[in-house]
């Protein structure tokens, strides 16, 4: 009987002491979580859900059919007399959300994370996890642990027992036959039995043969302790059997606090500050904390979900203006393209001969571009101009008649030519004339050449002397340009020997050419300039770009445009000199007055931009209400009570 | 019978055996006790190995208390591991003449029996050894009974088979 007693007692008192984790399921605790003071606060009025006093009042319909209403009543004191009394409801007034700014790109979170003090004792530590979502996201912040002493004490100590137990593995570094076999006896068999063996110095040699028929091998794995191979190996593969054995609760990594308070004191709270990166989900932010109760020894306790706080995050993308942009394109009706072609000639003469040099490739050039220009689409041939041009090699006379006659011949291959393109779609129009005749393109795109002939090109080469970088004498060469008699002049150049030399086979070559000159003008136009708009949709990505609150994206783009829209993203990411450069050549609205004040603000010119701010409420005065959700301004407000006209 | 054969040939012509390993042995108990024994072994394999013991006692130790003997006990051992190296168990055969007088009786006469015996080699050096071993059996014995003073008077003869310990030994082996 008494046995029975002693053992129920003791039942009893282990019972009692609850001190465990345990009795947190009882009192059902959570953490609390608050936004941190001293910063703007949103009052949500909220009704209390149970009333204390349940009003009763209820309806009666007499006879007659009219409706009387019964309600609770007191004597009323100053008149004597019975008067009907309704209870309200309780109204309960919290802070459940808070207005914050976002500013360079980034919003600052700050919030109050407090311990009870029913969570706290030294042998438990507390795990708190702040998640924030924003739309569809979550995002997890370093996690806060706060430990009791005994329980960092333990904690250390399940590492000590782990680090003694990996000490008791074997390395695999050490020397085998010192460590895994019973050295001593394996020397004194192999002295007496097999002598040869040369195991001990490292060579194994499985040949080897006692007297007896024992071989080196099967002398060494006798006395090679497999046990305790067989147990290093275990040991080895159990690390993390034992780890969990050992450590109960390992460290944890990536905290934004880990430390050790004196428990009981009270409730403990900390100040959490976090800076997160805005993305186009940023207006509403949900703050939450999850918790987790450890023990000593590893058990764990999942806490309530503390309340939800909620952030609103205000921005400049509100003042976003948001009409389409064109772009401007102007077309012309004109167009000209010019070509020039190096065709040589033989000394004094005038035929054309392909194999020359590198007539083949620069006739060829020529045929294309016809070829091109007569085919194309888009523009039609006004004109072309053949200007042939030679070197002033010798005299005047002879090379005005050599290159007039090269610009015939040089006419004469180009007509040839497109008579030959006949089979080919020609289009072209004749003059200016509004209607478009399409006849036989033969003779009348013929009759579209105009020839010119400059006979020595001086004023080319005067530009090639002076552009060249390896002539010499420059200035000696350049005087000979006074002379007026142009074959005075040559005979003059030539008497500088080397740089006439380097003239005539560096340069004069150049003066030798054809330059083609195409008038053209645009099919089926006829004023002289269009102008169309069109939508630029590269500004239209920026303003995209900027709504979803990329900002620096968005000022890529932006950037040259310069207006309105620019100055929001550069006050967005804090380059205020620029948005206001900006903000001053725009036109005046409520929201570019806004904004300069927001840059004075910023700037600390308070008078200023408590102007600008009046100025831009009576423009619109909803701006009054914006104020509210920029730090900058709502400050002034509050300190000069600025909007007091609200509540008038 | 095989074994017989092979003491025969051992007898016989040593020259015959290869590299075989010769070991003699002395009991330091026995030593101590007054038996001057010596034991001369061989090996013949890895696993089995031949021995020879001959154990003799002439001394008299004080009131004619003596254990004066002259035995062998040839036998074999088979070991676990190794020749001359380990735990090994053994089989004898005992033969010997005896005088002991140890309490108020003297008993004379002659002995032949087997036993079994077991015991563990320490290996000291490559050469040496230290043995340890117990055995136990039985023997035929024919014996006179005396008084134990000198020339003590005649109790009887016996004819008996007794049963008893026949090896307690820790010895000294040197191996060649």
């Amino acid at each position: 009987m008494q046995k029975y007693l002693t053992v129920l007692f003791l039942i009893v008192l282990l019972s009692a002491c609850n001190n465990n984790l345990s009795r947190l399921s009882k009192h059902n605790p959570s953490l609390g979580l608050s936004h941190a003071q001293n910063t703007e606060s949103n009052y949500n009025i909220d009704l209390s859900r149970d009333a204390k006093f349940t009003s009763k009042s209820f309806k009666y319909t007499d006879t007659s059919g009219k409706e009387k209403f019964i309600n609770d009543a007191v004597k009323d004191e100053v008149t004597g007399e019975m008067v009907s009394m309704v209870y309200l409801n309780e109204i309960v007034v919290s802070a459940k959300s808070q207005n914050i700014p976002e500013r360079n790109g980034v919003i600052r979170l700050d919030f109050i994370v407090k311990i009870p003090s029913i969570l706290q004792d030294s042998r438990w530590q507390i795990d708190m996890l702040p998640v924030l979502s924003r739309g569809k996201d979550t995002m997890h912040f370093n996690r806060i642990l706060i430990s009791g002493e005994e329980f960092k004490r333990a904690q250390e100590k399940g590492y000590k027992k782990y680090e003694k137990y990996l000490r008791s593995i074997i390395p695999d570094d050490v020397d085998f036959l010192e460590v895994y076999t019973d050295l001593p006896n394996l020397v004194l068999f192999l002295e007496r039995n097999l002598p040869e063996s040369r195991v001990m110095a490292g060579e194994r040699d499985d040949d080897l043969i006692t007297a007896f028929g024992v071989t080196e091998k099967s002398a060494v794995d006798h006395y090679v302790k497999q046990w305790l191979i067989d147990r290093n190996n275990k040991r080895k593969a159990e690390k993390e059997k034992y780890f969990y054995k050992y450590v109960k609760n390992p460290y944890l990594l990536g905290t934004k606090l880990d430390s050790v308070i004196q428990m009981g004191n009270g409730d403990f709270a900390y100040h959490y500050s976090q800076e997160i990166l805005t993305n186009d989900k940023s207006s509403k932010l949900f703050l939450n904390l999850y918790g987790q109760v450890r023990d000593i020894n590893g058990m764990c306790f999942e806490l309530n979900t503390s309340d939800t706080i909620a952030y609103n995050v205000s921005s400049m993308v509100g003042f976003i203006d948001t009409t389409t942009r064109y772009k401007k394109k102007i077309i012309e009706r004109k167009a000209t393209a010019t070509m020039a072609a190096f065709i040589d000639f033989k000394v004094g003469k005038t035929d054309i001969i392909d194999t020359l040099s590198n007539n083949a490739i620069e006739l060829e050039k020529i045929k294309k571009a016809l070829k091109d220009v007569l085919s194309n689409e888009v523009f039609v041939l006004d004109s072309l101009i053949l200007t042939a041009s030679s070197s002033p090699e010798g005299a005047f006379a002879l090379n005005q008649s050599l290159s007039s006659q090269r610009a015939s011949s040089i006419q004469k291959y180009c007509e040839a030519y497109i008579k030959g393109l006949d089979e080919e779609i020609v289009s072209y129009e004749l003059g200016t004339k509004n209607e478009i005749q399409k006849t036989s393109p033969l003779s009348e795109v013929n009759s579209l050449i105009i020839q010119k002939t400059i006979p020595e090109d001086w004023d080319r080469l005067r530009i090639l002397i002076l552009n060249d970088t390896t002539l010499t004498n420059k200035e000696k060469l350049l005087e000979c340009f006074k002379i007026q008699d142009l074959d005075e002049r040559e005979r003059a150049m030539s008497s500088y020997k080397r740089e006439y030399k380097y003239l005539r086979e560096k340069i004069y070559p150049q003066l030798r050419r054809v330059n083609f000159t195409f008038n053209l003008h645009r099919k089926g136009m006829v004023k002289d300039t269009i102008h169309t708009t069109e939508i630029d949709s590269l500004y239209m990505n920026g303003l995209v770009l900027l709504k979803d609150r990329k900002y620096e994206d968005a000022l890529a783009i932006l950037l040259d445009y310069k207006d309105f829209n620019t100055a929001i993203a550069h006050i967005s990411l804090g380059h205020d000199r620029s948005a206001e450069e900006i903000l001053l050549s725009c036109p005046e609205t409520a929201y570019k007055i806004y904004l300069m004040a927001v840059l004075s603000a910023r700037k600390g010119d308070e008078e200023q931009a408590v102007k600008f701010f009046l100025r831009s409420k009576e423009l619109n005065f909803s701006m009054a209400y914006r104020g509210g959700l920029d730090p900058e301004i709502s400050s002034l407000i509050r300190k000069y009570n600025l909007n007091k006209d609200l509540f008038e | 019978m095989k074994r017989l054969l092979i003491i025969c040939l051992l007898v016989l012509a040593p020259v015959l055996c290869l590299a075989q390993k010769y070991g003699v042995r002395t009991n330091i108990i026995g030593m101590a006790t007054g038996s001057l024994n010596l034991e001369a072994s061989l090996a013949l394999s890895n696993k089995w190995t031949l021995h020879l013991p001959v154990s003799y006692n002439p001394f008299v130790v004080r009131d004619n208390i003596k254990v004066k003997h002259l035995m062998t006990q040839p036998g074999a051992r088979w070991w676990f591991w190794h020749s001359y190296a380990g735990l090994f168990i053994g089989a004898q055969a005992i033969g010997g003449k005896y005088n002991i007088a140890v309490t108020d009786y003297r008993y004379q006469g002659w002995a032949a029996g087997m036993g079994v015996s077991s015991g563990y080699a320490w290996m000291v050096t490559s050469k040496w050894n230290i043995e340890a071993e117990v055995g136990a059996g039985g023997w035929y014995s024919e014996y006179d009974k005396y008084q134990r003073p000198l020339c003590g008077e005649y109790e009887g003869s016996f004819k008996r088979i007794l049963y008893g310990p026949t090896r307690a030994s820790i010895s000294l082996m040197f191996i060649f």
